[in-house]
């Protein structure tokens, strides 16, 4: 067995064990949370829910609280609506979440936890409805909503012996959802029928609509979270079903890395970089086989490190939330510089050699090829050497 | 044995920033 093959080996088993290990360590932070948040009362436990509490003081019921499980931007959430006994909600904390502190703060600042206070199971809990979303947090804001309405209904159960009809999914293709149909198909007509020529305005459409616009290019933090099981909601989020494995399939069916080469907003800027004076200076053979190991390695570190802490946000390392969401810290802004600089000597220079979200679209690609014709190509390979994402 | 050229020197000095930069961000996540 030569040390490619070891290796990958190696790699693909360290990554289950850091995908086991971050379920396995998870732990049930909820009942500390709130015993702390209710001392000196007690909390215990109550229901038929297997997570149902009741918080007691002086030997009586204070607040009922059924915290549920739900999935926000950041990943994994548990919520939990406290209510009096009589089931008007008190208040909804949230003792464990994996949002990034910037992006909780910004739901605490804008008041959206406030909107709950005073709600009964008898208001179905909906955003657009009865709760507002804040603009910019909508994804957790409904995976909130969800929690509460779903904790709401099981005390309604539990107390009062009503059971309320579970709430439908509400698929939600807008406007967004269709152009992203629309872009795929484009590009999967581009790379069948070699139109060449459609190339850039397809790019230029993908910078437009999923850099400009919706500021949601595929990152590798994505990938990580539909292997961790934690996608969102597919009612909350059906663009992100529809990029993500949508791209996934795409390019497992076709064998073509279609996202790279025709979608890719970051990619486009690149192109564009070097079409309007971009020097395209060579790289030497054996420096391209170095610099795709090192993408290779630094794509894998960012799946452990994700898998590892369960947390797929972690691993988004990508320039591409500072540069189409105009924040970041100044490490990410010297990354956005230093990629968009390289493009102007050599094409794609991102894309060919650092991109980790572009070493899984490759390797899926490389997959399909290799399994069509029942050979073995290295994942990091592909057949990058004539195609790469400037092809 | 082949001695590097300056392009070759300041392609990798360019990707050695940029894989600083990565580890960076991916580290301060830890």
């Amino acid at each position: 067995m030569n040390l490619k093959k070891t290796l990958t080996i190696l790699g693909v088993l360290a990554l289950a064990g850091a995908l086991a290990y971050g379920r396995v360590s998870r732990e049930n932070k909820t009942i500390q949370y709130l015993n702390d948040h209710f001392a000196p009362a007690a909390v215990e436990k109550t229901g038929s829910s297997p997570e149902a509490y009741r918080v007691v003081d002086g030997g009586e019921t204070q607040y009922l609280i059924y915290p549920g499980r739900t999935t926000g931007w950041g990943g994994p959430m548990t919520v939990a609506p406290v209510m009096t006994p009589e089931l008007v909600l008190k208040e909804v904390l949230v003792p464990e979440h994996r949002e990034t502190p910037l992006f909780f703060e910004y739901l605490l600042a804008n008041g959206f936890f406030e909107q709950f206070a005073g709600k009964t199971p008898h208001d179905a809990l909906c955003v657009g409805k009865t709760i507002d979303a804040v603009s910019g947090a909508t994804i957790s804001s409904k995976a909130i909503t969800r929690a509460v309405d779903s904790g709401m209904s099981l005390a309604a159960e539990d107390v009062l012996g009503v059971k309320r009809p579970a709430p439908g999914i509400r698929w939600h293709a807008g406007r967004e959802e269709l152009l992203l149909l629309a872009l795929f198909a484009a590009a999967l007509a581009c790379t069948r029928f070699k139109l060449t020529k459609a190339k850039m305005p397809l790019l230029a459409l993908g910078f437009l609509f999923l850099g400009l616009m919706a500021n949601r290019p595929v990152s590798v933090s994505n990938i990580a979270a539909l292997f961790m099981g934690h996608a969102p909601f597919i009612g909350d989020d059906l663009f992100w079903w529809l990029l993500v494995p949508g791209s996934l399939a795409l390019i497992a069916l076709s064998g073509k890395n279609i996202y790279c080469t025709r979608l890719c907003p970051f990619g486009a800027l690149q192109e564009l970089i070097t079409r309007t004076g971009g020097l395209r200076v060579s790289v030497p053979k054996r420096i391209q086989a170095a610099l795709r190991a090192g993408a290779l390695g630094l794509t894998w570190l960012a799946l452990m490190v994700a898998f590892a802490t369960g947390n797929a946000a972690h691993a988004a390392i990508e320039p591409f939330a500072t540069l189409f969401g105009l924040k970041g810290t100044t490490v990410q802004w010297y990354l956005v510089s230093l990629a968009l600089g390289g493009s102007f000597f050599i094409p794609r220079f991102w894309c060919r050699f650092f991109c980790p979200a572009g070493v899984c679209f490759r390797s899926v690609a490389g997959f399909r090829r290799a399994a069509k014709k029942g050979i073995t190509i290295q994942p990091h390979m592909g057949k990058a050497d004539h195609e790469t994402p400037t092809d | 044995m082949k001695r590097p050229q300056i392009k070759e020197i300041a392609i990798l000095t360019g990707a050695l920033l940029i894989h600083g930069c990565l580890l960076v961000s991916l580290l301060t996540h830890l």
